[in-house]
């Protein structure tokens, strides 16, 4: 077994024969062993050597390729594309929307999730414009159903269709985010009153901070609800609108058979009165009396109730504070600098969410492809190197 | 064996670039002796040296010096070239006779020249394929040690190690001879 200096030394020998330096005594049998190996090389036919030179004088000038090009997709390629695309799919469909948080959740009324209420952004003044609305949609049979908010006039929510004969009840509502210059709020808190008022509405509650916003609980008639929501839209800058209806056509059935029965009952009682012969009788009589007159007033108290709420539709108005109003709004203001400012840092921002976006789709990809390519090379080398075993 | 030749039109010409005709004109010899001892084969060495240098000439663009001398990052390519051939062929070293020994000279001429080169043959051919490429890379190719620990992708001192081994094997087959 040689030692690591042993080993040392006859490597420098087989160098020292190899270039012509004289090797110790002692390894010259090893220095003239190098040199018989280097002088038994094989060395290439003249033939070879010149075809060779010329096709490296030419470039080596590829073949004429016949027939179609094949792709050179192969190996691991194809299966790490799919895997991009597959991760590509999975981040938009699954991340995406997240990234965005723009998802609006039902309001509480809606029992049946029909639609989801889109939120919509108008940045293009008092929204009594051009918006486009989408078509009136089928509700589910007892739930509600919410239009998609829209700048300008919308057409009023469709509910499901009424039965043969019988009128449906529809309980129907509104939210609307208003924004104003802190100077302008007073002017359209008091719009938003008028506007209620001359269509012939009732406010419920109101809270207005001057300079700041305030918040709207507002009661109109629902055959004037468009005509409201169009008149205060044009109080200021509308932000967001959304419309939603609720069939109550079972809870007035209800309520209104509960009072016929409850009238029924009674008219057959005060029958029961007039034969009634003995005191027993007639005062057992008179106690059911008293309870089915509570069960009327109480019907019709539920019936009141269920009736008001089909003719009348609730609104809610937010009245914000706006910073800045862009050059095309409604509020009037000018396009300063500062807004200039703002609107290119906003810019920026929404550049650098897209590219963040777009990154976090690249980079798994790339990811996997490199690892693909490292796997496959990989893969090959040691296929190669098996070749050296097999022999 | 040297030639004259002209650059090839598509050579690249930019500072710093492998230039890839002093490469041919200072390893055709050494790469084909590699690799017909490897292949023991003369006919598909010619073969394979040719495939190496077209593909280096293809893949010149993606030399690297950082990454190895240009010899050693050629002498890569023609290796794996091949390994493919040998894959392709599945025999290799198993061929039936050992090509033919065109130095071979007169027996009555320089008898003790032809025993000894005898005694080579025979010695490469009771080698592993692994310790015949070492001895094909440092005495046929003439690389060094360095360049050889990058073409099979080992550190200097396992090259060393690997080479110094191979030549005690061949050394105790040339004796048993």
């Amino acid at each position: 077994m040689s030692t690591e200096s042993t080993l040392t030394r006859e490597l420098a020998a087989l160098d020292d024969a190899l270039a012509g330096r004289p090797v110790e005594p002692d390894l010259a049998d090893l220095g003239e062993l190098a040199i018989a190996l280097r002088a038994y090389r094989p060395e290439p036919a003249e033939a070879f050597a010149r075809s060779l030179d010329v096709r490296v004088q030419r470039g080596f000038p590829r073949a004429v390729r016949r027939g179609p090009r094949r792709p050179r997709l192969r190996g691991l390629a194809l299966p790490g594309l799919a895997v991009t695309a597959l991760v590509a799919a999975a981040v938009a469909v699954f991340v995406l929307p997240m990234v965005r948080g723009n998802v609006e959740p039902l309001s509480p009324e809606a029992k049946t999730p029909i639609a989801l209420p889109t939120r919509a952004t108008d940045g293009s003044g008092t929204g009594a414009g051009t918006g486009s609305s989408t078509g009136p949609r089928a509700s589910a049979p007892s739930g509600s159903a919410s239009t998609p908010v829209v700048p300008g006039p919308l057409p009023a929510p469709v509910s499901r269709a009424p039965s043969r004969g019988a009128r449906r009840s529809v309980e129907r509502s509104a939210q609307l985010t208003l924004a104003a210059r802190p100077d302008a709020i007073d002017s359209a808190a008091a719009a938003i009153l008028r506007v209620t008022d001359d269509v012939g509405g009732y406010v419920v509650s109101s809270t207005v901070t001057s300079g700041s916003g305030g918040e709207f609980e507002l009661r109109v008639p629902e055959a004037r609800l468009q005509d409201a929501l169009s008149r205060l839209s044009r109080a200021a800058k509308v932000r967001e609108r959304t419309q939603s209806s609720q069939d109550i056509t079972a809870t007035a059935v209800s309520a209104r058979a509960r009072l016929t029965d409850a009238r029924t009952e009674r008219r057959s009682l005060l029958r029961q009165l007039a034969r009634a012969a003995t005191p027993n009788a007639t005062s057992s009589i008179r106690r059911r009396l008293r309870l089915v007159s509570g069960q009327i007033a109480a019907a019709k108290r539920d019936l009141q109730r269920v009736q008001a709420r089909a003719s009348t539709a609730r609104v809610a108005v937010s009245l914000v504070a706006e910073r800045s109003v862009g050059a095309g709004g409604g509020g009037g203001g000018s396009w300063t600098p500062a807004d200039a400012l703002h609107d290119a840092a906003r810019v920026l921002e929404v550049t650098a969410g897209v590219l963040l976006i777009a990154l976090s789709i690249a980079l798994p990809a790339a990811l996997l492809a490199l690892l693909a390519w490292v796997a496959t090379r990989r893969a090959s080398q040691r296929r190669r190197e098996r070749a050296l075993d097999a022999v | 064996m040297t030639s004259t030749l002209t650059a090839p039109p598509a050579a690249p010409a930019t500072a710093g670039a492998l230039d890839f005709e002093t490469l041919y004109r200072s390893s055709r010899d050494d790469v084909f002796a590699y690799v017909a001892t490897m292949l023991r084969d003369a006919s598909a060495a010619e073969d394979v040296t040719a495939s190496a240098f077209e593909r280096a000439y293809r893949k010149r663009g993606g030399y690297r010096p950082a990454r190895g001398s240009q010899r050693a990052w050629l002498f890569g390519i023609a290796r794996n070239a091949a390994l493919d051939e040998l894959r392709r062929r599945r025999r290799g070293a198993a061929l039936a006779a050992d090509p033919e020994d065109v130095h071979a000279a007169a027996p009555d001429d320089e008898a003790e020249r032809t025993l000894r080169r005898a005694a080579l043959r025979s010695g490469l051919a009771a080698l592993s394929p692994r310790e015949r490429e070492l001895i094909a890379l440092k005495f046929h190719a003439g690389l060094d040690n360095a360049e050889l620990a990058a073409v099979l992708g080992v550190s200097v001192s396992n090259a060393g190690t690997l080479l110094h081994r191979a030549v005690q094997a061949l050394r105790k087959a040339i004796d048993e001879h």
